[in-house]
């Protein structure tokens, strides 16, 4: 496309539910090695977007560019291949592997050995090595060998992460990584999310719907609402906008298309 | 935590040889299962007179007893294969299938008409033939019923099946088919027939199902049998992190309905007869049963299961005569109501926490640290042998 550092791009990309408009005509741009955090209450069409832009749902209209490159129509399962990961804010584990298998099969899903149907899958080392290495580094390790659905909650949350840092993506969608969690186990898994914007090679887009959480860590947020956005900026000019406060303490029912930020 | 959690070296891969002896002294039984058969079982009065003690002991394996207990084997063989296929769909990619008496059916057909007086193949080929034919019925139907899920693919299946059914009775094909009344008798070479060589047949259909196990488990412990059963687990995440579901299934129906078609040629090989039966849904529903008896999502348990009706069915069918089906049936249901996961299932499950308890006992006398009792108890989850869904 024409910009350059511009990684994610939707035009005026819109999702109908029957008479629902879930996401209305929204226009996005994402830098690149950016934390960039969507925020919104709660029904603001927070993961139907991402659900648009992972392809688990088809847009009813408008475009999405993934590089410059219109990936608008692709198949879900190439959305891992083009270096796009996707958390889910309902855990979305493979409950009967190991943690170890749910992180090495993510791993091999990206290597050129899926149909090597005549040897033993522990053969490919190196799938085992990357896992273990994930594994290692959102401190995990000691629960290898557990199947994921005995983990306790805020484990399982940190495995969702740990599946999406397997294929090595350049664009980690994270959609409320936090969901669910006891307040004194967030600091935790935020970390791990400071520490992967840290390295400064990734681009991480979060959605969250507790703004606080945000305000810290991310370096641009937009604010959706009623499947629009709302407001767009730096955490401190989100902070201070008018329009943003209204919208969570409920007080702003209007239509919003006038609204600038 | 200890070095063993944190080195990969002994995380992923335990040493493979002692899982291996409980199969080899299977084998190794079921070698010589017929020369121990003979010894005692067999029929003393059916040796000659001034034979030597090597052909009496061949003799004695051809007869009485010993000769019906390597025929209950052979079945316990093709079933065994048959349900092992049906697990690679059912308990291993989670695919419910209604039609795989197709497979089985087909196979059977395709090598008595194959060999039977209209084209006279020689048996290699019929049995290459098969094969073949397996391959590509079980490549279409895949690619026409793996694009829905769930029941709906059940419901395809099953008219795909009841479909070859109609087939096998149609009249019009009565020269090849026989119709309803199937082929009996048709021309099964002298050295492999299983009324006079019964023993030979024996080791026929053992070698055949040790290859389908080992290629079953081939299957499922590598790359591409792994995203089976991710499938199985969850379809969506499997989707989400880049695998193209749909091609993994149909390799997963391919190798089933292979597998299925090899068992009913074996079948009618043996029984020297088919009938439109063997492509009926009874057939699939009776596979279904053993799987689910013995354990689905295990290669161990579809065996088990065929061993068990096929014991339970002649055993019953002697103490209880017609109405055998009913007892049967009332067993069935209370080994679905206190084994919900199979034999094999429950007991592996059982296994589990046994270790796992005493992983938490060594703990608690301070002997092994947490991260070693839990790496322990689960290693053997993750051979690809386990049942799902147990907690």
């Amino acid at each position: 496309m024409e910009e350059q550092g511009i990684i994610l791009k939707t035009k005026n990309l819109r999702k109908e539910f029957g008479g629902l408009v879930a996401v209305k005509d929204v226009n996005l741009e994402v830098r690149e090695h950016r934390l960039h955090s969507i925020i919104g209450p709660n029904g603001a069409g927070k993961t139907t977007f991402f659900n648009l832009l992972s392809a688990s749902l088809d847009p009813t209209r408008g475009k999405i560019f993934f590089k410059g490159k219109d990936i608008t129509r692709t198949p879900a399962h190439q959305i891992a291949h083009l270096g796009i990961g996707r958390s889910f804010q309902i855990t979305n584990l493979f409950p009967n592997l190991t943690v170890l298998e749910n992180v090495r099969l993510a791993a091999q899903s990206l290597g050129e050995d899926n149909f090597k149907f005549w040897r033993d899958h522990q053969h490919f080392f190196r799938y085992q090595e990357q896992a273990w290495d994930i594994l290692t580094q959102v401190d995990m390790t000691s629960e290898a060998n557990l199947p994921a659905r005995v983990l306790p909650h805020g484990s399982q949350r940190k495995l969702e992460l740990a599946i999406i840092l397997a294929s090595d993506p350049e664009l980690l969608l994270l959609d409320e990584p936090t969901a669910g969690m006891a307040r004194e186990e967030i600091p935790m898994l935020m970390n791990v999310i400071t520490n992967i914007k840290e390295l400064g090679t990734k681009t991480i887009m979060l959605v969250e719907h507790k703004m606080d959480l945000v305000m810290n860590v991310s370096d641009w947020i937009t604010v959706m609402h009623h499947g629009q956005v709302l407001a767009e900026g730096t955490p401190e000019e989100i902070s201070a906008n008018q329009n943003v406060q209204a919208a969570y303490l409920g007080e702003l029912y209007s239509d919003f298309s006038e609204v600038k930020s | 935590m200890t070095s063993s959690t944190t080195n990969i070296e002994d995380a992923p891969l335990k040493k493979a040889w002692p899982q291996w002896w409980p199969y080899l002294a299977v084998l190794a039984f079921l070698i010589l299962f017929p020369f121990l058969a003979g010894l005692t079982i067999g029929d003393p009065s059916a040796v000659e007179p001034g034979a030597g003690w090597l052909t009496a002991v061949a003799q004695r394996t051809e007869s009485g007893y010993a000769k019906f207990w390597q025929g209950m084997l052979i079945q316990i063989f093709i079933w065994g294969i048959f349900a092992l296929s049906y697990d690679l769909l059912l308990g291993f990619t989670g695919i419910l299938s209604f039609g795989h008496a197709m497979f089985f059916g087909t196979g059977a057909y395709a090598v008595a008409i194959l060999i039977d007086k209209h084209v006279s193949w020689p048996l290699g080929w019929a049995l290459a033939a098969v094969i073949l034919i397996s391959l590509m019925q079980s490549i279409i139907f895949g690619v026409l019923s793996l694009r829905v899920k769930g029941v709906y693919l059940a419901m395809v299946t099953l008219a795909f099946a009841e479909m070859f059914f109609i087939l096998s009775e149609a009249g019009d094909f009565r020269k090849y088919t026989g119709a309803d009344d199937g082929l009996h008798g048709f021309p099964v070479p002298d050295y492999l027939s299983a009324a006079d060589h019964r023993t030979r047949f024996y080791y026929l259909a053992l070698i055949f199902f040790v290859i389908v196990f080992l290629a079953a488990r081939r299957l499922v412990n590598s790359p591409p049998g792994r995203v089976m059963i991710a499938t199985r687990d969850n379809e969506h995440r499997a989707t989400t992190i880049g695998f193209d579901t749909f091609r993994y299934k149909l390799i997963a129906f391919v190798a089933a309905g292979v597998f299925a078609g090899l068992a009913g040629a074996l079948s009618a090989l043996y029984n020297v007869s088919i009938t439109p039966a063997l492509l009926s849904t009874d057939r699939t529903i009776d596979v279904l049963a053993m799987t689910i008896i013995g354990g689905v999502g295990t290669l161990v348990g579809p065996i088990t299961g065929a061993v068990i009706v096929q014991l339970l069915g002649y055993w019953l069918e002697r103490w209880f005569g017609s109405s055998w089906t009913l007892i049967y049936g009332i067993i069935f249901m209370l080994i679905v109501v206190f084994l919900p996961y199979g034999i094999i299932g429950t007991l592996r499950a059982r296994s589990l926490r046994l270790k796992e308890g005493w992983g938490r006992w060594l703990k608690l006398l301070g002997i092994k640290s947490e991260g070693d009792a839990a790496f322990a108890s689960h290693t053997e989850m993750d051979n690809g042998d386990q049942p799902p869904g147990q907690s």
